[in-house]
Protein backbone atom coordinates (compact mmCIF):
# COMPACT_ATOMS: atom_id res chain seq x y z
CA UNK A 1 0.00 0.00 0.00
CA UNK A 2 1.35 3.37 -1.02
CA UNK A 3 0.21 6.30 1.04
CA UNK A 4 -0.19 9.39 -1.09
CA UNK A 5 -1.30 12.97 -0.75
CA UNK A 6 -2.62 15.40 -3.37
CA UNK A 7 -1.61 19.06 -3.25
CA UNK A 8 -3.33 21.32 -5.78
CA UNK A 9 -5.14 24.63 -5.44
CA UNK A 10 -7.94 23.64 -7.82
CA UNK A 11 -10.69 21.51 -6.37
CA UNK A 12 -11.58 19.99 -9.74
CA UNK A 13 -7.99 19.10 -10.44
CA UNK A 14 -7.74 17.27 -7.11
CA UNK A 15 -11.01 15.53 -7.80
CA UNK A 16 -9.86 14.52 -11.27
CA UNK A 17 -6.60 13.04 -10.03
CA UNK A 18 -8.40 11.24 -7.22
CA UNK A 19 -10.78 9.73 -9.78
CA UNK A 20 -7.92 8.41 -11.91
CA UNK A 21 -6.08 7.13 -8.84
CA UNK A 22 -9.10 5.03 -7.92
CA UNK A 23 -8.04 2.66 -10.70
CA UNK A 24 -4.94 1.88 -8.70
CA UNK A 25 -5.94 0.08 -5.52
CA UNK A 26 -2.34 -0.02 -4.30
CA UNK A 27 -2.48 3.73 -3.75
CA UNK A 28 -4.29 5.14 -0.77
CA UNK A 29 -4.92 8.86 -0.66
CA UNK A 30 -4.53 9.92 2.91
CA UNK A 31 -4.97 13.65 2.46
CA UNK A 32 -5.59 16.62 0.18
CA UNK A 33 -4.32 20.17 0.49
CA UNK A 34 -5.21 23.30 -1.45
CA UNK A 35 -2.23 25.41 -0.56
CA UNK A 36 1.29 25.25 0.81
CA UNK A 37 0.40 26.13 4.41
CA UNK A 38 -2.25 23.41 4.59
CA UNK A 39 0.11 20.97 2.92
CA UNK A 40 2.91 21.59 5.42
CA UNK A 41 0.71 20.78 8.39
CA UNK A 42 -0.76 17.70 6.77
CA UNK A 43 2.57 16.40 5.54
CA UNK A 44 4.07 16.55 9.01
CA UNK A 45 1.08 14.75 10.43
CA UNK A 46 0.47 12.10 7.75
CA UNK A 47 4.01 11.54 6.46
CA UNK A 48 2.88 10.11 3.08
CA UNK A 49 5.34 8.20 0.90
CA UNK A 50 4.29 10.00 -2.25
CA UNK A 51 2.91 13.44 -2.95
CA UNK A 52 1.23 14.63 -6.13
CA UNK A 53 2.23 18.25 -6.21
CA UNK A 54 0.99 21.06 -8.43
CA UNK A 55 3.81 23.44 -9.31
CA UNK A 56 1.78 26.59 -9.84
CA UNK A 57 -0.15 27.50 -6.74
CA UNK A 58 -1.16 30.84 -5.25
CA UNK A 59 0.94 32.54 -2.57
CA UNK A 60 3.74 29.96 -2.66
CA UNK A 61 4.45 27.39 -5.35
CA UNK A 62 5.30 23.73 -5.18
CA UNK A 63 9.04 24.36 -4.94
CA UNK A 64 8.56 26.65 -1.96
CA UNK A 65 6.73 23.84 -0.20
CA UNK A 66 9.56 21.40 -0.80
CA UNK A 67 12.15 23.88 0.39
CA UNK A 68 10.36 24.14 3.71
CA UNK A 69 10.46 20.40 4.31
CA UNK A 70 13.35 18.88 6.19
CA UNK A 71 13.32 15.84 3.96
CA UNK A 72 11.03 15.15 1.06
CA UNK A 73 8.90 12.15 0.19
CA UNK A 74 8.71 10.90 -3.41
CA UNK A 75 7.31 13.76 -5.45
CA UNK A 76 5.30 13.53 -8.64
CA UNK A 77 4.68 16.97 -10.03
CA UNK A 78 1.43 17.69 -11.78
CA UNK A 79 1.24 20.59 -14.18
CA UNK A 80 -0.90 21.66 -17.09
CA UNK A 81 1.89 22.97 -19.24
CA UNK A 82 4.97 24.23 -17.60
CA UNK A 83 8.06 23.35 -19.49
CA UNK A 84 10.01 26.00 -17.62
CA UNK A 85 9.51 24.47 -14.20
CA UNK A 86 10.22 21.00 -15.51
CA UNK A 87 13.40 22.10 -17.20
CA UNK A 88 14.72 23.19 -13.81
CA UNK A 89 15.45 19.59 -12.95
CA UNK A 90 18.32 17.37 -13.74
CA UNK A 91 17.35 14.62 -16.16
CA UNK A 92 15.43 11.86 -14.40
CA UNK A 93 15.56 13.72 -11.14
CA UNK A 94 11.81 13.96 -11.02
CA UNK A 95 8.64 12.59 -12.38
CA UNK A 96 5.84 14.75 -13.58
CA UNK A 97 2.36 14.28 -14.94
CA UNK A 98 0.70 16.57 -17.41
CA UNK A 99 -2.91 17.47 -16.74
CA UNK A 100 -5.37 16.10 -17.67
CA UNK A 101 -3.70 12.98 -16.31
CA UNK A 102 -4.20 9.73 -18.22
CA UNK A 103 -4.49 6.40 -16.51
CA UNK A 104 -1.71 4.90 -18.59
CA UNK A 105 0.75 7.67 -17.80
CA UNK A 106 -0.13 7.58 -14.12
CA UNK A 107 0.41 3.82 -14.09
CA UNK A 108 3.90 4.27 -15.53
CA UNK A 109 4.73 6.84 -12.91
CA UNK A 110 3.57 4.58 -10.10
CA UNK A 111 5.59 1.66 -11.49
CA UNK A 112 8.68 3.80 -11.51
CA UNK A 113 8.30 4.91 -7.92
CA UNK A 114 10.92 3.75 -5.48
CA UNK A 115 8.87 3.64 -2.38
CA UNK A 116 11.00 4.51 0.57
CA UNK A 117 10.52 2.28 3.55
CA UNK A 118 9.16 4.69 6.06
CA UNK A 119 11.84 4.72 8.68
CA UNK A 120 10.79 3.94 12.18
CA UNK A 121 10.36 7.28 13.82
CA UNK A 122 13.71 8.17 15.27
CA UNK A 123 15.38 11.38 16.21
CA UNK A 124 17.76 10.95 13.28
CA UNK A 125 17.07 11.27 9.59
CA UNK A 126 17.45 8.08 7.62
CA UNK A 127 20.52 8.10 5.39
CA UNK A 128 18.33 7.39 2.36
CA UNK A 129 15.95 10.25 2.94
CA UNK A 130 16.07 13.00 0.38
CA UNK A 131 16.59 16.72 0.70
CA UNK A 132 15.20 19.15 -1.84
CA UNK A 133 17.64 21.87 -2.89
CA UNK A 134 16.94 24.70 -5.29
CA UNK A 135 19.74 26.94 -6.40
CA UNK A 136 18.77 29.59 -8.90
CA UNK A 137 17.05 27.78 -11.73
CA UNK A 138 18.21 24.28 -10.86
CA UNK A 139 16.70 21.80 -8.48
CA UNK A 140 17.81 18.52 -6.98
CA UNK A 141 16.37 15.75 -4.87
CA UNK A 142 19.48 14.51 -3.16
CA UNK A 143 19.64 11.56 -0.75
CA UNK A 144 21.65 12.25 2.42
CA UNK A 145 23.90 9.34 1.49
CA UNK A 146 25.08 11.22 -1.62
CA UNK A 147 26.15 14.32 0.26
CA UNK A 148 29.84 14.04 1.09
CA UNK A 149 30.31 17.39 2.75
CA UNK A 150 28.23 20.15 4.33
CA UNK A 151 29.86 23.51 4.66
CA UNK A 152 28.45 26.34 6.74
CA UNK A 153 28.26 29.74 5.04
CA UNK A 154 26.34 32.14 7.22
CA UNK A 155 22.74 31.01 7.45
CA UNK A 156 23.18 28.63 4.57
CA UNK A 157 24.69 25.23 4.08
CA UNK A 158 26.64 24.42 0.99
CA UNK A 159 25.90 20.81 0.07
CA UNK A 160 28.59 19.00 -1.89
CA UNK A 161 27.44 16.04 -3.96
CA UNK A 162 28.51 14.83 -7.39
CA UNK A 163 29.73 17.86 -9.28
CA UNK A 164 27.31 20.20 -7.56
CA UNK A 165 27.44 22.44 -4.54
CA UNK A 166 24.13 24.31 -4.18
CA UNK A 167 23.09 26.30 -1.14
CA UNK A 168 20.44 25.08 1.25
CA UNK A 169 18.59 27.73 3.25
CA UNK A 170 19.20 26.22 6.67
CA UNK A 171 21.93 26.57 9.25
CA UNK A 172 24.41 23.81 9.93
CA UNK A 173 23.63 23.95 13.64
CA UNK A 174 19.93 23.33 13.08
CA UNK A 175 20.58 20.35 10.85
CA UNK A 176 23.30 18.67 12.92
CA UNK A 177 21.08 17.22 15.69
CA UNK A 178 19.02 15.48 12.99
CA UNK A 179 22.03 13.78 11.41
CA UNK A 180 22.92 10.29 12.53
CA UNK A 181 26.46 10.32 14.07
CA UNK A 182 26.91 6.85 12.59
CA UNK A 183 27.12 8.55 9.18
CA UNK A 184 28.00 12.16 9.77
CA UNK A 185 30.81 13.69 11.74
CA UNK A 186 31.17 17.32 12.71
CA UNK A 187 34.72 18.13 11.69
CA UNK A 188 34.75 21.71 12.83
CA UNK A 189 32.48 24.73 13.20
CA UNK A 190 32.41 24.98 9.46
CA UNK A 191 32.14 21.38 8.23
CA UNK A 192 30.14 18.19 8.60
CA UNK A 193 31.60 15.22 6.76
CA UNK A 194 29.79 12.13 5.50
CA UNK A 195 31.93 9.29 6.83
CA UNK A 196 30.87 7.05 3.97
CA UNK A 197 32.78 9.34 1.61
CA UNK A 198 36.00 9.52 3.62
CA UNK A 199 38.90 7.91 1.78
CA UNK A 200 41.82 8.59 4.05
CA UNK A 201 42.56 9.93 7.48
CA UNK A 202 45.66 12.07 7.72
CA UNK A 203 47.48 12.69 10.97
CA UNK A 204 48.86 16.20 10.89
CA UNK A 205 51.47 17.80 13.15
CA UNK A 206 50.50 18.49 16.73
CA UNK A 207 48.11 15.54 16.75
CA UNK A 208 45.45 17.13 14.58
CA UNK A 209 43.58 15.08 12.01
CA UNK A 210 42.29 15.75 8.50
CA UNK A 211 39.76 13.70 6.54
CA UNK A 212 40.33 13.24 2.83
CA UNK A 213 37.18 12.86 0.77
CA UNK A 214 36.68 10.95 -2.45
CA UNK A 215 37.24 14.09 -4.49
CA UNK A 216 40.62 14.66 -2.88
CA UNK A 217 39.54 17.54 -0.67
CA UNK A 218 41.01 17.46 2.83
CA UNK A 219 38.88 18.65 5.68
CA UNK A 220 40.89 19.55 8.79
CA UNK A 221 39.41 18.60 12.15
CA UNK A 222 39.45 21.06 15.01
CA UNK A 223 41.50 20.15 18.07
CA UNK A 224 38.49 19.04 20.08
CA UNK A 225 37.01 17.06 17.23
CA UNK A 226 40.36 15.43 16.49
CA UNK A 227 40.42 14.09 20.02
CA UNK A 228 36.81 12.99 19.76
CA UNK A 229 37.42 11.29 16.42
CA UNK A 230 40.38 9.36 17.83
CA UNK A 231 38.31 8.25 20.80
CA UNK A 232 35.39 7.11 18.67
CA UNK A 233 37.54 5.26 16.17
CA UNK A 234 40.09 4.05 18.61
CA UNK A 235 43.08 5.42 16.72
CA UNK B 1 28.16 40.67 -65.35
CA UNK B 2 24.89 42.44 -65.06
CA UNK B 3 24.56 45.43 -67.36
CA UNK B 4 23.04 48.41 -65.62
CA UNK B 5 20.71 49.63 -68.36
CA UNK B 6 19.25 52.45 -66.36
CA UNK B 7 22.66 53.77 -65.48
CA UNK B 8 23.97 53.61 -69.04
CA UNK B 9 20.84 55.14 -70.48
CA UNK B 10 21.12 58.08 -68.08
CA UNK B 11 24.86 58.37 -68.53
CA UNK B 12 24.92 58.29 -72.36
CA UNK B 13 21.70 60.22 -72.83
CA UNK B 14 22.61 62.79 -70.19
CA UNK B 15 26.10 63.43 -71.43
CA UNK B 16 24.91 63.48 -75.06
CA UNK B 17 22.35 66.13 -74.28
CA UNK B 18 24.71 68.11 -72.09
CA UNK B 19 27.58 68.08 -74.59
CA UNK B 20 25.23 69.04 -77.40
CA UNK B 21 23.87 72.05 -75.49
CA UNK B 22 27.34 73.04 -74.28
CA UNK B 23 28.78 73.00 -77.79
CA UNK B 24 25.86 75.04 -79.02
CA UNK B 25 26.60 77.76 -76.50
CA UNK B 26 30.31 77.72 -77.19
CA UNK B 27 29.90 78.47 -80.81
CA UNK B 28 30.00 82.16 -80.02
CA UNK B 29 26.85 83.15 -81.83
CA UNK B 30 24.52 82.65 -78.94
CA UNK B 31 22.39 79.61 -78.31
CA UNK B 32 20.64 77.75 -81.07
CA UNK B 33 19.84 74.17 -81.92
CA UNK B 34 22.46 73.43 -84.51
CA UNK B 35 22.98 70.24 -86.45
CA UNK B 36 26.53 71.06 -87.51
CA UNK B 37 27.65 70.24 -83.96
CA UNK B 38 27.49 66.58 -84.91
CA UNK B 39 30.06 67.11 -87.63
CA UNK B 40 32.58 68.44 -85.15
CA UNK B 41 35.09 66.05 -83.54
CA UNK B 42 35.15 68.34 -80.48
CA UNK B 43 31.63 67.19 -79.74
CA UNK B 44 32.59 63.52 -79.73
CA UNK B 45 35.74 64.02 -77.77
CA UNK B 46 33.94 66.06 -75.10
CA UNK B 47 31.13 63.50 -75.06
CA UNK B 48 33.65 60.71 -74.65
CA UNK B 49 35.64 62.30 -71.85
CA UNK B 50 32.47 63.33 -69.96
CA UNK B 51 31.21 59.77 -69.99
CA UNK B 52 34.62 58.31 -69.18
CA UNK B 53 35.47 60.66 -66.31
CA UNK B 54 32.10 60.31 -64.61
CA UNK B 55 32.09 56.58 -65.18
CA UNK B 56 35.37 56.36 -63.31
CA UNK B 57 33.80 58.48 -60.62
CA UNK B 58 30.80 56.14 -60.61
CA UNK B 59 33.05 53.09 -60.22
CA UNK B 60 34.79 54.76 -57.30
CA UNK B 61 31.51 55.68 -55.58
CA UNK B 62 30.23 52.15 -55.98
CA UNK B 63 33.45 50.58 -54.82
CA UNK B 64 33.37 52.70 -51.67
CA UNK B 65 29.62 52.23 -51.28
CA UNK B 66 29.34 55.99 -50.87
CA UNK B 67 25.95 56.13 -52.57
CA UNK B 68 24.44 54.50 -49.48
CA UNK B 69 25.17 57.55 -47.35
CA UNK B 70 23.73 61.00 -47.28
CA UNK B 71 25.79 63.20 -49.55
CA UNK B 72 26.60 65.50 -46.63
CA UNK B 73 28.10 62.63 -44.66
CA UNK B 74 30.66 61.70 -47.32
CA UNK B 75 31.18 65.19 -48.75
CA UNK B 76 34.98 65.34 -48.51
CA UNK B 77 35.54 61.98 -50.17
CA UNK B 78 33.13 62.82 -52.98
CA UNK B 79 34.64 66.25 -53.38
CA UNK B 80 38.12 64.79 -53.83
CA UNK B 81 36.82 62.37 -56.44
CA UNK B 82 34.91 65.14 -58.23
CA UNK B 83 38.02 67.32 -58.34
CA UNK B 84 40.06 64.52 -59.85
CA UNK B 85 37.52 63.51 -62.48
CA UNK B 86 36.95 67.13 -63.52
CA UNK B 87 40.74 67.55 -63.75
CA UNK B 88 40.77 64.57 -66.07
CA UNK B 89 38.17 66.25 -68.28
CA UNK B 90 40.00 69.57 -68.37
CA UNK B 91 43.35 67.95 -69.09
CA UNK B 92 41.82 65.96 -71.91
CA UNK B 93 40.11 68.97 -73.45
CA UNK B 94 43.24 71.09 -73.14
CA UNK B 95 45.32 68.31 -74.65
CA UNK B 96 42.91 68.07 -77.58
CA UNK B 97 43.08 71.85 -78.12
CA UNK B 98 46.87 71.79 -78.10
CA UNK B 99 46.92 68.88 -80.51
CA UNK B 100 44.44 70.62 -82.80
CA UNK B 101 46.54 73.77 -82.82
CA UNK B 102 49.52 71.69 -83.83
CA UNK B 103 51.67 71.83 -80.73
CA UNK B 104 52.46 73.88 -77.66
CA UNK B 105 53.82 76.95 -79.50
CA UNK B 106 50.91 77.29 -81.90
CA UNK B 107 48.59 76.84 -78.98
CA UNK B 108 50.31 79.75 -77.24
CA UNK B 109 50.02 81.83 -80.33
CA UNK B 110 46.35 81.06 -80.84
CA UNK B 111 45.60 81.91 -77.20
CA UNK B 112 47.47 85.19 -77.61
CA UNK B 113 45.54 85.96 -80.72
CA UNK B 114 42.16 85.20 -79.19
CA UNK B 115 42.76 87.15 -76.02
CA UNK B 116 44.81 89.96 -77.37
CA UNK B 117 47.33 91.23 -74.81
CA UNK B 118 45.72 91.28 -71.40
CA UNK B 119 47.29 93.99 -69.31
CA UNK B 120 50.40 92.99 -67.45
CA UNK B 121 49.89 89.24 -67.34
CA UNK B 122 52.16 86.88 -69.21
CA UNK B 123 50.69 84.30 -71.57
CA UNK B 124 51.61 81.43 -69.23
CA UNK B 125 49.89 83.04 -66.27
CA UNK B 126 46.81 83.74 -68.37
CA UNK B 127 46.67 80.16 -69.59
CA UNK B 128 47.13 78.98 -66.03
CA UNK B 129 44.29 81.16 -64.79
CA UNK B 130 42.00 80.12 -67.61
CA UNK B 131 42.89 76.48 -66.94
CA UNK B 132 41.91 76.88 -63.28
CA UNK B 133 38.71 78.67 -64.21
CA UNK B 134 37.72 75.97 -66.70
CA UNK B 135 38.64 73.32 -64.17
CA UNK B 136 36.39 75.02 -61.62
CA UNK B 137 33.50 75.20 -64.10
CA UNK B 138 33.86 71.51 -64.95
CA UNK B 139 34.13 70.67 -61.31
CA UNK B 140 30.71 72.29 -60.87
CA UNK B 141 29.37 70.31 -63.82
CA UNK B 142 30.60 67.05 -62.28
CA UNK B 143 29.06 68.08 -58.99
CA UNK B 144 25.81 68.45 -60.87
CA UNK B 145 26.29 64.89 -62.08
CA UNK B 146 26.91 63.65 -58.51
CA UNK B 147 23.83 65.38 -57.17
CA UNK B 148 21.70 63.87 -59.93
CA UNK B 149 23.21 60.45 -59.30
CA UNK B 150 22.65 60.57 -55.54
CA UNK B 151 19.11 61.86 -55.76
CA UNK B 152 18.08 59.25 -58.34
CA UNK B 153 19.68 56.41 -56.40
CA UNK B 154 18.57 57.46 -52.98
CA UNK B 155 15.01 57.70 -54.12
CA UNK B 156 15.34 54.07 -55.04
CA UNK B 157 17.01 53.13 -51.76
CA UNK B 158 14.29 54.86 -49.83
CA UNK B 159 11.63 52.95 -51.72
CA UNK B 160 13.34 49.61 -51.06
CA UNK B 161 13.76 50.54 -47.42
CA UNK B 162 10.10 51.42 -47.11
CA UNK B 163 9.07 48.16 -48.72
CA UNK B 164 11.27 46.21 -46.35
CA UNK B 165 9.93 48.12 -43.41
CA UNK B 166 6.37 47.33 -44.40
CA UNK B 167 7.14 43.69 -44.83
CA UNK B 168 8.83 43.60 -41.43
CA UNK B 169 5.91 45.35 -39.80
CA UNK B 170 3.47 42.83 -41.21
CA UNK B 171 5.59 39.91 -40.09
CA UNK B 172 5.87 41.39 -36.63
CA UNK B 173 2.15 41.91 -36.40
CA UNK B 174 1.52 38.32 -37.43
CA UNK B 175 3.96 37.23 -34.80
CA UNK B 176 2.43 39.33 -32.08
CA UNK B 177 -1.09 38.22 -32.65
CA UNK B 178 -1.55 36.52 -29.38
CA UNK B 179 -1.89 32.86 -29.69
CA UNK B 180 -4.02 31.15 -27.15
CA UNK B 181 -2.08 30.43 -24.00
CA UNK B 182 -1.45 26.66 -23.87
CA UNK B 183 -1.76 26.74 -20.07
CA UNK B 184 -5.30 27.85 -20.45
CA UNK B 185 -6.12 25.15 -22.94
CA UNK B 186 -4.79 22.26 -20.87
CA UNK B 187 -6.16 23.56 -17.62
CA UNK B 188 -9.54 23.99 -19.28
CA UNK B 189 -9.51 20.44 -20.62
CA UNK B 190 -8.47 19.17 -17.24
CA UNK B 191 -11.22 20.95 -15.36
CA UNK B 192 -13.87 20.09 -17.94
CA UNK B 193 -12.95 16.45 -17.63
CA UNK B 194 -13.59 16.35 -13.92
CA UNK B 195 -16.75 18.36 -14.46
CA UNK B 196 -18.13 15.59 -16.67
CA UNK B 197 -18.73 13.41 -13.63
CA UNK B 198 -19.83 16.18 -11.34
CA UNK B 199 -22.06 18.32 -13.52
CA UNK B 200 -22.51 16.86 -17.02
CA UNK B 201 -24.72 19.72 -18.16
CA UNK B 202 -22.20 22.37 -17.21
CA UNK B 203 -19.49 20.25 -18.81
CA UNK B 204 -21.40 20.20 -22.10
CA UNK B 205 -21.75 23.93 -21.98
CA UNK B 206 -18.06 24.33 -21.19
CA UNK B 207 -17.05 22.30 -24.23
CA UNK B 208 -19.10 24.63 -26.42
CA UNK B 209 -17.51 27.66 -24.75
CA UNK B 210 -14.05 26.26 -25.26
CA UNK B 211 -14.87 25.67 -28.92
CA UNK B 212 -15.87 29.33 -29.25
CA UNK B 213 -12.64 30.52 -27.70
CA UNK B 214 -10.56 28.26 -29.92
CA UNK B 215 -12.46 29.34 -33.02
CA UNK B 216 -11.94 33.00 -32.34
CA UNK B 217 -8.27 32.48 -31.56
CA UNK B 218 -7.87 30.84 -34.95
CA UNK B 219 -9.88 33.49 -36.74
CA UNK B 220 -7.85 36.21 -35.05
CA UNK B 221 -4.93 35.18 -37.20
CA UNK B 222 -6.74 36.39 -40.30
CA UNK B 223 -7.99 39.74 -39.06
CA UNK B 224 -6.17 42.91 -38.22
CA UNK B 225 -9.20 44.46 -36.53
CA UNK B 226 -12.50 43.07 -35.26
CA UNK B 227 -15.62 44.62 -33.69
CA UNK B 228 -15.49 45.01 -29.92
CA UNK B 229 -18.73 43.03 -29.55
CA UNK B 230 -17.03 39.94 -30.98
CA UNK B 231 -14.03 40.28 -28.73
CA UNK B 232 -16.23 40.72 -25.69
CA UNK B 233 -18.14 37.56 -26.51
CA UNK B 234 -14.94 35.55 -26.65
CA UNK B 235 -13.72 37.03 -23.39
CA UNK B 236 -16.98 36.08 -21.74
CA UNK B 237 -16.60 32.50 -22.91
CA UNK B 238 -13.02 32.51 -21.78
CA UNK B 239 -13.91 33.74 -18.32
CA UNK B 240 -16.75 31.23 -18.05
CA UNK B 241 -14.20 28.47 -18.52
CA UNK B 242 -11.76 29.98 -16.04
CA UNK B 243 -14.65 30.23 -13.60
CA UNK B 244 -14.96 26.44 -13.70
CA UNK B 245 -11.35 26.19 -12.70
CA UNK B 246 -11.21 28.89 -10.08
CA UNK B 247 -14.78 28.48 -8.83
CA UNK B 248 -15.60 31.00 -6.11
CA UNK B 249 -12.07 32.41 -6.35
CA UNK B 250 -12.99 34.25 -9.53
CA UNK B 251 -15.66 36.94 -9.78
CA UNK B 252 -16.22 39.02 -12.88
CA UNK B 253 -18.08 42.32 -13.35
CA UNK B 254 -18.77 44.02 -16.66
CA UNK B 255 -19.47 47.71 -17.22
CA UNK B 256 -20.01 47.99 -20.95
CA UNK B 257 -21.41 50.98 -22.80
CA UNK B 258 -24.11 49.36 -25.00
CA UNK B 259 -23.35 51.65 -27.95
CA UNK B 260 -19.80 50.55 -28.57
CA UNK B 261 -20.16 47.04 -29.86
CA UNK B 262 -19.20 48.21 -33.34
CA UNK B 263 -15.95 49.89 -32.28
CA UNK B 264 -13.00 48.12 -33.90
CA UNK B 265 -10.01 46.81 -32.04
CA UNK B 266 -7.16 44.35 -32.57
CA UNK B 267 -8.35 40.78 -31.89
CA UNK B 268 -7.25 39.12 -28.64
CA UNK B 269 -6.30 42.46 -27.09
CA UNK B 270 -8.89 42.44 -24.32
CA UNK B 271 -8.30 38.71 -24.06
CA UNK B 272 -4.60 39.27 -23.34
CA UNK B 273 -5.40 41.81 -20.63
CA UNK B 274 -7.89 39.45 -18.98
CA UNK B 275 -5.48 36.54 -19.27
CA UNK B 276 -2.83 38.60 -17.50
CA UNK B 277 -5.30 39.62 -14.82
CA UNK B 278 -5.89 35.95 -14.12
CA UNK B 279 -2.32 34.79 -14.44
CA UNK B 280 -0.69 37.51 -12.35
CA UNK B 281 -3.68 38.40 -10.18
CA UNK B 282 -6.34 35.84 -9.39
CA UNK B 283 -4.25 32.68 -9.69
CA UNK B 284 -1.69 34.09 -7.25
CA UNK B 285 -4.26 34.67 -4.53
CA UNK B 286 -5.44 31.79 -2.40
CA UNK B 287 -8.68 33.62 -1.66
CA UNK B 288 -9.06 34.68 -5.29
CA UNK B 289 -10.42 38.06 -6.29
CA UNK B 290 -12.35 40.15 -8.74
CA UNK B 291 -11.93 41.14 -12.36
CA UNK B 292 -13.75 44.26 -13.56
CA UNK B 293 -14.00 44.88 -17.27
CA UNK B 294 -15.11 48.30 -18.48
CA UNK B 295 -15.43 49.66 -22.01
CA UNK B 296 -16.65 53.13 -23.01
CA UNK B 297 -16.14 56.04 -25.36
CA UNK B 298 -14.33 58.96 -23.77
CA UNK B 299 -14.31 61.85 -26.22
CA UNK B 300 -12.57 60.62 -29.32
CA UNK B 301 -11.08 57.67 -27.56
CA UNK B 302 -12.30 54.16 -27.13
CA UNK B 303 -11.23 53.11 -23.66
CA UNK B 304 -10.87 49.55 -22.42
CA UNK B 305 -10.15 48.96 -18.76
CA UNK B 306 -9.39 45.72 -16.94
CA UNK B 307 -9.00 45.81 -13.17
CA UNK B 308 -8.05 42.89 -11.00
CA UNK B 309 -7.27 42.15 -7.41
CA UNK B 310 -3.54 41.96 -6.87
CA UNK B 311 -0.43 44.05 -7.10
CA UNK B 312 1.99 44.80 -9.92
CA UNK B 313 5.55 44.53 -8.60
CA UNK B 314 6.86 48.09 -8.45
CA UNK B 315 10.22 47.22 -9.93
CA UNK B 316 8.81 45.92 -13.19
CA UNK B 317 5.47 47.48 -14.02
CA UNK B 318 4.32 46.06 -17.31
CA UNK B 319 7.29 43.80 -17.80
CA UNK B 320 5.56 40.59 -18.81
CA UNK B 321 5.82 39.30 -22.32
CA UNK B 322 2.11 39.61 -22.96
CA UNK B 323 2.26 43.28 -22.08
CA UNK B 324 5.33 43.93 -24.22
CA UNK B 325 3.62 42.24 -27.13
CA UNK B 326 0.50 44.32 -26.58
CA UNK B 327 2.53 47.52 -26.56
CA UNK B 328 4.33 46.64 -29.77
CA UNK B 329 1.13 45.62 -31.44
CA UNK B 330 -0.58 48.88 -30.56
CA UNK B 331 2.40 50.89 -31.75
CA UNK B 332 2.50 49.07 -35.07
CA UNK B 333 -1.22 49.40 -35.67
CA UNK B 334 -1.93 52.88 -34.35
CA UNK B 335 1.44 54.61 -34.11
CA UNK B 336 1.28 57.15 -31.29
CA UNK B 337 -2.51 57.29 -31.27
CA UNK B 338 -2.96 54.37 -28.89
CA UNK B 339 -2.02 54.27 -25.22
CA UNK B 340 -1.49 51.54 -22.72
CA UNK B 341 -0.96 51.86 -18.98
CA UNK B 342 -0.69 49.34 -16.19
CA UNK B 343 -0.53 50.46 -12.58
CA UNK B 344 -1.55 49.75 -9.03
CA UNK B 345 -4.59 51.77 -8.05
CA UNK B 346 -6.40 51.35 -4.77
CA UNK B 347 -5.43 48.87 -2.11
CA UNK B 348 -4.85 45.54 -3.84
CA UNK B 349 -6.04 46.51 -7.29
CA UNK B 350 -4.20 46.56 -10.60
CA UNK B 351 -5.63 48.54 -13.48
CA UNK B 352 -4.74 48.00 -17.13
CA UNK B 353 -6.03 50.64 -19.54
CA UNK B 354 -5.95 50.73 -23.32
CA UNK B 355 -7.01 53.81 -25.26
CA UNK B 356 -7.60 53.47 -28.97
CA UNK B 357 -8.73 56.07 -31.45
CA UNK B 358 -12.54 55.79 -31.73
CA UNK B 359 -13.61 54.41 -35.08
Amino acid sequence: MIEAMIIDDERLARKDLRAVLEKFPQVKITGEAANVAEALTLLRKLRPQVIFLDIEMPEANGFALLEQLETVPQVIFTTAYDTYAIRAFEVNALDYLLKPVTEKRLGESLDRLEIPVIPTPSSYLDIHEKIFVKDGDRCWFVPLSDIRLMESTGNYIKLYFGKHAPLLARSLNSLEPRLDPKHFFRASRKHIVNLGHVQQIHALDNSLLALELADGVRIPLSRRQSILFRELRGI
Amino acid sequence: MKIRYRYWACQLGGWGLFTYLWNNIRSGEGFAFRTDVFGDTDFYSAYFIGVLATHLLYLYLRKQQLQRYRLGAVFMKVWGAVTLSSLLIVLWLTGISIAEDGGWNSFFASVDKTLGKPGGLGTRTTIGLIFLLVWFVWHLVVWGWVILYFSLLQGRFKRIELENENRLKQAELDNLKTKLNPHFLFNALSSIRSLIGENPERAQQAVAELAEVLRSAMLAEHHQLIPFGKELEVVQHYLAIEKIRFEERLNVHYTIDPNIHQQTMPPMLLQTLVENAIKHGISKLAAGGEIRIAAALEGKQFVLRVENTGRVPEERPGGGFGIQGTLKRLALLYGDKAFFTLHNTAQQTVCATVKLPAA
